[in-house]
């Protein structure tokens, strides 16, 4: 399916990557209407996501076809533009929304082919609504491993060691920044304070430590797939929504070219 | 170690509707309740606590689901209410879901970006924000109408505003970009060009261009497998197009420094592919040489001796103000030097030589009595120039059709009569008499009715408007030589006013009145020859007005068929024979100026670039580069052999050798591009 996609895409391209035609057809008329169409389409990826029925193609078969035909929206773009940057308003405002659009693409495209695989890498595989939810179970089971330790130890370290960091770290996602660059720093110093007070515990709260250890490792796993997976929604938040305006700005720019293609009287 | 977060099961594990526009306020803190906000928003978990108890036999059982707690302990009351336990989740203050924000935002920007357009369409300098940029600086210079916008001059959406362009997208027609580029045309193009500006290089046919362009134009089928692919999904390009745009190729609003004839070598190689891929790559070897479209016939090889004595190129070639063309000096700078006109006597130049009979009378005997001076008039034929004065005779022209029949007398007038023997001779020889006495009378006669008389002579003669400018110079030329013309008259035919006022006159009597030399300023140029009855002219000076004249309004007068009458066509074929005799009684002139078309080509001005044709080259560059006497000929070539005389214009020199350019003009050095030698208009703008 994706070589049928990219021959689909070469044979449209073909024509204008030797210039075919050019001297004896209007190519600026023809790539636009090219252009919008494409974008067009480009866009109903969205619509195809929500709608449920009917079964049109697989939506991975509507991605790849998202991806390789936006790398033809580029080539057709520039030959469109013939490489250079308008100089009127309104084409450099379409300009500029074009090509933060691209950008916009080529970001997402990263984003989709880099963050899964570091997903799938640590921790569970997890949806991204329940993190909350898996959050508060691992702070419940925390809260009962400090309870036990005081109950059957007396002893206050476990209990100071959450007043301390734990109960900050299990009240919500934290270090998104650091997971974005994938650092582990902060989990490491927590658990390394961890290690470090294991000498000054007996045997059962050793046992309730180690536990505590690796929660904390699955809560900074989950902050992990928060911290990415938001990346992934958040960037929807800019890339459609000027999809849409974008559209808006080149419906007008085809109103325009078409009202103005008439001679003067 | 990897600790499992959620159990697998429908009974372990929440639904998540991400598709919905609410979500349970508390599942940011990770407890949300089970079935979530209801579609509006509101919270659902005092329902959800609740149960609707169904009656199985005569007892009500509880029907709440395991997933909200399951049946209740205590089981519905005796009357069938529930008595579910409240929840211990408090309601919370349902939020929308991620998706449902975006799509709000999503339409937030849309409404925005419909905002800013509106502003942007509908301010008093709307005009300017959908501009799509700065004009060319040629088109910038435009001025429009007092109080029209300047968008206005070529595009009617600026007249009609903001409100109708959606409007005008529906009434678009395919013929809008004929529209525009009437535009264009009517500036760039004459009234004549514009019908075939569109076609292929703006040609008629490819073969005016020249049969090689033709030749390299045909598609025979693309070579590449792209071409071939392009061929099989958008078909053949259309070599008959008409209905192009403009602006497919000049790009307008690309700011004012944009040279909109700018095209790329890839446009041209759509059609030219199959050929070759650059100028130094299959570019075809030059077969044409030096080009001299100038009128004079100048044998570069023939002046070679002068070249050896230190004569160089810049010596009659300079080039223009653009350095485009090398133009060729005027005679007095170039070739007076040589050919000089310093005797006094007019017997010493080729310029002066060779006289050009005007009037002669032909020997004519008559049975009746008719005034003619016999004794005088011993003409063989009639002048060129005579006869095509007596051609603005309606009475005299149906006999000079006879005289130069090809298949009868053919000019010889000898012949003519004898053709004539017992077909009316005496009477026709009378008439052609009658006709040469009337039109010396109409030259010499210096009165306003006689210039009137020979303009509409000349009229018909050369079937010019009296208006016209040339015949006008010519009646003016003829009003100048009056003075010789009665001269002539009152040598040879004395009493022929009194003749043709019907008097009867007697020609012995012509002795007494006849008149010696006379001499005037008129005269300079003209000869008499007592001898043989005739009157002849010779150019006094380079550029002779007399007969510039005479064979501009003769050339002028080629070609002119439109509504033609059975006369006409009369005049046109004796003006179609003089044209020939003339070339040769004017050798004079040429000799070195070339009499053919419509126009008489006097100057020297070399090929002019702008007028038309396929290939263009500028002089200046290069000149930059060999400014050393001897340097043209690194490229212009003389041909060593003999040219030949006979032929319109001898060339001197080899075809270019296109190696000449190419040593220079190749990928990395300099520009080797299509249009640094090449125009696409042949019929250029």
């Amino acid at each position: 399916m994706s070589i049928a996609a990219l021959v689909l895409v070469l044979l449209m391209l073909t024509p204008y990557v030797i210039g075919y035609r050019i001297a004896f057809s209007d190519v600026v008329v023809t790539s636009g209407w090219l252009l919008f169409a494409v974008v067009v389409f480009l866009s109903s990826y969205n619509l195809r996501k929500k709608l449920t029925y009917p079964p049109l193609l697989k939506s991975s078969t509507w991605l790849q076809m998202h991806i390789y035909l936006g790398i033809a929206a580029m080539v057709i773009f520039l030959f469109h533009t013939s490489g250079k940057v308008p100089t009127g308003h309104l084409d450099i405002a379409l300009y500029a929304l074009f090509t933060l659009m691209v950008a916009s693409g080529l970001f997402g495209f990263y984003l989709t082919r880099t963050i899964p695989t570091t997903l799938s890498s640590r921790g569970n595989e997890v949806i991204f609504e329940r993190i909350p939810l898996f959050r508060r179970q691992i702070k419940d089971r925390v809260e009962q491993i400090i309870l036990q330790s005081i109950e059957q130890s007396a002893s206050s370290i476990l209990a100071e060691f959450y007043e301390s960091y734990l109960m900050y770290f299990l009240s919500g996602p934290r270090n998104v920044l650091l997971h974005l660059v994938r650092s582990e720093r902060t989990s490491y110093r927590l658990r390394h304070e961890l290690r470090e007070s294991d000498r000054y515990l007996d045997e059962q709260d050793k046992v309730l430590a180690a536990e505590l250890d690796d929660l904390i490792k699955l809560k900074d796993d989950l902050d992990f797939h928060y911290a990415r997976q938001g990346l992934l929604k958040l960037w929807l938040f800019f890339h459609i929504p000027m999809t849409l305006v974008l559209l808006i700005f080149l419906v007008a720019h085809i109103v325009l070219i078409y009202a103005f293609t008439y001679g003067g009287s | 170690m990897r600790i499992p977060l959620q159990e697998i099961g429908h009974r372990d594990s929440q639904y998540e509707r991400p598709n919905q526009q609410w979500v349970c306020g508390w599942a940011k803190d990770g407890n949300p309740c089970m079935l979530g906000p209801d579609g509006k928003g509101r919270c659902t978990v005092a329902a959800q606590s609740i149960c609707h108890p169904v009656k199985d036999g005569d007892r009500w059982v509880c029907t709440r689901s395991d997933v909200l707690g399951g049946a209740c302990t205590a089981g519905p009351s005796p009357t069938g209410e529930c008595a579910c336990p409240s929840p211990e989740q408090p309601p919370c203050q349902p939020v929308r879901s991620l998706r449902a924000r975006r799509t709000r935002l999503t339409i937030g920007a849309g409404l925005f970006a419909v905002a800013v357009l509106l502003v942007w369409l509908m301010s008093p300098n709307s005009l300017t924000m959908v501009s799509p940029g700065t004009l060319s600086a040629a088109h910038l210079a435009i001025e429009p109408p007092p109080g029209v916008p300047n968008c206005q001059v070529c595009h009617q959406g600026a007249e009609l505003g903001f409100g109708s362009w959606l409007s005008m997208i529906a009434s678009q027609t395919e013929t809008h970009s004929v529209e525009v580029n009437q535009q264009c045309l009517g500036c760039h193009f004459s009234e004549t060009d514009q019908a075939i500006a569109m076609k292929i290089h703006s040609a008629a046919e490819l073969s005016e261009i020249s049969p090689a362009v033709e030749e390299l134009s045909m598609l025979a089928g693309p070579t590449s497998f792209l071409l071939g692919l392009s061929d099989q999904v958008y078909g053949e390009p259309m070599l008959d197009q008409t209905q192009g745009a403009c602006s497919t190729c000049h790009n307008e609003h690309e700011g004012a420094a944009h040279d909109m004839k700018v095209m790329s070598d890839v446009q041209c190689q759509v059609c030219h592919t199959n050929q070759f891929e650059s100028f130094n790559d299959g570019h075809p070897a030059f077969t044409s040489a030096t080009s001299i479209s100038s009128g004079i016939k100048f044998d570069h090889a023939k002046h070679q001796p002068r070249f050896d004595d230190g004569l160089d190129c810049q010596s009659c070639h300079q080039a223009d103000a653009e350095g485009k063309t090398m133009l060729v000096s005027p005679f007095e700078n170039s070739c007076q030097g040589c050919h000089e006109q310093r005797s006094k006597d007019h017997h010493g130049d080729a310029i002066k030589k060779n006289p050009v009979p005007f009037l002669q009378l032909p020997e004519m005997e008559f049975e009746d009595p008719v005034y003619w001076p016999a004794e005088l008039a011993v003409g063989e034929n009639l002048t060129p120039m005579m006869t095509l004065l007596l051609a603005g005779d309606d009475e005299a022209l149906p006999l000079l059709s006879e005289i130069y029949d090809g298949d009868g007398a053919a000019g010889d007038m000898f012949e003519w009569f004898f053709i004539l023997e017992d077909e009316g001779e005496p009477e026709k020889k009378a008439q052609l008499a009658t006709a040469i006495k009337k039109l010396v009378s109409e030259l010499a006669d210096y009165s306003s009715s006689g210039e009137k008389a020979r303009t509409v002579r000349l009229s018909k003669a050369f079937s010019l408007e009296a208006t016209d400018p040339e015949l006008q110079t010519l009646q003016a030329e003829l009003s100048a030589a009056n003075f010789v013309m009665q001269m002539f008259k009152q040598r040879y035919l004395p009493q022929l006013e009194d003749d043709l006022a019907g008097e009867e006159v007697d020609a012995t009597d012509d002795e007494e009145l006849t008149t010696d030399w006379i001499a005037s300023k008129h005269m300079s140029g003209w000869r008499v020859d007592s001898d043989e009855g005739a009157i002849s002219y010779r150019a006094v000076a380079h550029s002779d007005s007399w007969l510039k004249t005479w064979i501009e309004t003769l050339v002028k007068s080629q070609g002119r068929t439109a509504q033609m009458t059975s006369m006409d066509e009369m005049r046109a074929d004796i003006r179609a024979l003089m044209l020939d005799e003339l070339s040769g009684d004017f050798k004079s002139c040429t000799k070195c100026h070339t009499v053919q078309g419509e126009a008489a080509p006097w100057s020297a001005a070399g090929r002019l670039y702008d007028a038309s044709g396929f290939t263009k080259f500028n002089h200046r560059p290069h000149m930059a580069m060999l400014n050393e006497p001897g340097n043209c000929l690194t490229c212009h070539i003389p041909k060593n052999e003999s040219s030949d005389a006979s032929i319109a214009m001898p060339r001197g020199f080899l075809p270019h050798d296109k190696a000449t350019c190419s040593s220079c003009h190749a990928p990395g050095k300099a520009n080797n591009t299509c249009l640094n030698c090449h125009q696409y208009h042949h019929e250029r703008p």
